[in-house]
């Protein structure tokens, strides 16, 4: 369909092109910021932009990479897929990051890889210009509380 | 199950380009020159049906998964723009109609560029509209 062609490159010149990620860019930059936040998640493996994503796990690790205190990643099971793809886009979009996927669409054997790029380039330019310093406290803010806990 | 998916897949489809259709103008089914690709009756829509049951079952699949990411991906591209138009209180519902005249396309460009662009045209001649999807295309090159 001709309007969806014309909307993914307006998509690609404004979202996605101007990624840059270690000398990597667009689409290569934007795998390697997944790879690179998601890396050490148990059960996580981002190779591409449709089968890698299908279980929800990789964007609640690409969330929780940012802000630990807004997932419990290990209480999640890769076999609840729509459950693991519902928590990570509610809690997305109290971050203000538009709930573009339907978790049904996405736990599928191989979801729509443009729409889950579309998706991933919005949580990467929300994460990404995070002030350092803010995913710093955040990451000090949890610990603190989970030194509260224990103490 | 997954075969009735199909069939509202195509269901949704066709009750699509009878939308497209009647929002051209006056209410004159498949008599207007501008309906282009003329929509299928529901004649040709079940016979359109019954030869893709005959088709193999792979050709079905692949057939089928086309049609579902299209229709992914419809929906992705409607929210995301939404996301950007909301700003200014509008609002695309359905993705080919409501981008034809080229008008919620510009304003959508002007948001993502932060650029004032050139100021859309109203109208609902044809040539008025070209216009405006011709003044996006511009600015996309």
């Amino acid at each position: 369909m001709l309007t969806l062609g014309l909307i993914w490159t307006i998509i690609l010149r404004f979202q996605i092109q101007d990624i840059s990620v270690d000398h990597m860019s667009a689409k290569d930059g934007l795998l390697l910021w997944c790879k690179k936040k998601t890396k050490g998640y148990a059960n996580v493996h981002v190779d591409n932009f449709h089968k890698s994503f299908n279980n929800g796990l990789a964007f609640a690790a690409l969330i929780h990479a940012h802000r630990p205190d807004l997932i419990d990643f290990n209480s999640l099971d890769p076999e609840n897929k729509l459950d693991n793809l519902k928590l990570a886009f509610d809690v997305a979009e109290k971050l203000g990051i538009a709930s573009l996927l339907d978790p049904i669409d996405v736990a599928v054997e191989k979801p729509d890889e443009r729409s889950v790029m579309t998706y991933v380039a919005a949580l990467y330019h929300y994460f990404a210009t995070m002030k350092q310093g803010d995913v710093a406290g955040q990451r000090l803010a949890s610990i603190v509380s989970e030194l509260d806990e224990v103490l | 199950m997954t075969h009735s998916t199909y069939e509202s897949t195509v269901l949704m489809s066709l009750s699509v380009q009878t939308n497209t259709a009647a929002g051209l103008g006056p209410k004159s089914p498949g008599a207007g020159p501008g309906a282009g690709g003329a929509p299928l009756s529901p004649m040709q829509a079940s016979k359109a049906s019954s030869e893709t049951q005959v088709s193999s079952e792979a050709d079905e699949k692949i057939q089928r998964g086309k049609e579902d990411r299209a229709g992914v991906q419809k929906k992705t591209f409607t929210k995301w723009i939404n996301s950007y138009l909301e700003k200014i209180g509008l609002k695309v519902d359905e993705l080919n109609n409501d981008l034809r005249d080229g008008i919620k396309l510009l304003k959508l460009l002007e948001i993502l560029s932060g650029d004032k662009q050139a100021k859309p045209d109203r109208g609902s001649a044809r040539l008025v509209k070209v216009n405006n999807i011709n003044k996006a295309l511009a600015y996309l090159k």
